[in-house]
């Protein structure tokens, strides 16, 4: 059963892949006649998947807090979507890199054709350095109860910082390079039918890869925890 | 199809290939690392089997 759903999911993002470049129409507006567009359908998704991943970090931290959920396993499950979130987090900057030094840079070959300090760039890169803080944070502690404790109120907090960073701060800025009908001042998303339904399903469908991943790095992590407190 | 657009319609089909290709890579891998967990998981004892 497990099988057919992780087979599922491939066929899912196969899917979205074939859609993202045969399917739906280049957009009007963007550069190489609208091509440059197509990048949307894995850039979004992985922004959203981190914006999960660091959720998901802080709700499992909170349950390790709880004095009646706590158990070792939330600990190492919130370490473990932090990680996953960071690398999602990371290849949607890289991927907004890329995409700017097309669209906003004019493809030279220079730091700021990548590099435009737009107000969603910045918060992105502020995510970024939050969370690597948390493994930073991780890595000086050698107590786990300790551990557990300080990282976990931490990424609680992250509960907090991860919304304002994602949706509430690119939407303060007065001015944005980013395509105005996908992140607007008032919130609203004006965009063709398609368009939005393809980047719901890859962002479905990254969703699920990012719990897939989070659950076999999660027991990775409890046996080698097992096998630390055994040896 | 002028050449221009035939250009353009190779470009498009071979991003498509490449993301497909990696695509697959990534989820043969995971298909393989989620059977290795469940090897070991089953060699460590039934304390660490199931989702956390």
């Amino acid at each position: 059963m497990k099988t057919l759903l992780s087979w599922l999911l491939w066929l899912w993002i196969g899917l979205v892949i074939v859609a993202g470049y045969a399917l739906v129409p280049p957009l009007a507006g963007f550069v190489g006649g609208g091509e440059s567009s197509r990048i949307l359908f894995f850039h979004v998704p992985m922004a959203w998947t981190s914006f999960v991943a660091f959720l998901a970090a802080g709700i499992w931290s909170a349950l390790y807090l709880g004095r009646k959920t706590r158990q070792r396993r939330h600990d190492l499950a919130a370490a473990a979507a932090v990680e996953i979130g960071l690398v999602f987090c990371l290849l949607a900057t890289l991927s907004g890199a890329w995409w700017a030094w097309v669209e906003w840079g004019g493809a030279r070959w220079e730091l700021s054709a990548f590099w435009n300090w737009d107000p969603r760039q910045l918060s992105i890169t502020a995510a970024l350095i939050y969370y690597a803080a948390y493994l930073a944070l991780r890595s000086q502690v050698a107590d786990a109860e300790v551990r557990g404790r300080i990282a976990g109120a931490y990424a609680v907090l992250g509960l907090f910082v991860a919304p304002f960073l994602f949706f509430v701060a690119p939407r303060m800025a007065t001015f944005s390079l980013h395509p105005e009908p996908v992140i607007n001042p008032e919130g609203d998303v004006q965009m063709d039918p398609s368009v939005l339904w393809l980047l719901l399903a890859g962002s479905l469908g990254f969703t699920v890869l990012f719990f897939w991943l989070h659950n076999l790095a999660t027991r990775l992590a409890i046996l080698e925890d097992r096998n630390e407190v055994e040896a | 199809m002028d050449e221009a657009t035939a250009v353009s319609q190779a470009v498009k089909i071979a991003f498509a290939a490449v993301n497909f290709l990696v695509w697959t890579g990534l989820f043969l891998y995971l298909l393989r690392l989620h059977g290795k967990v469940r090897r070991l998981e089953a060699s460590a004892g039934p304390e660490t089997e199931g989702r956390p």
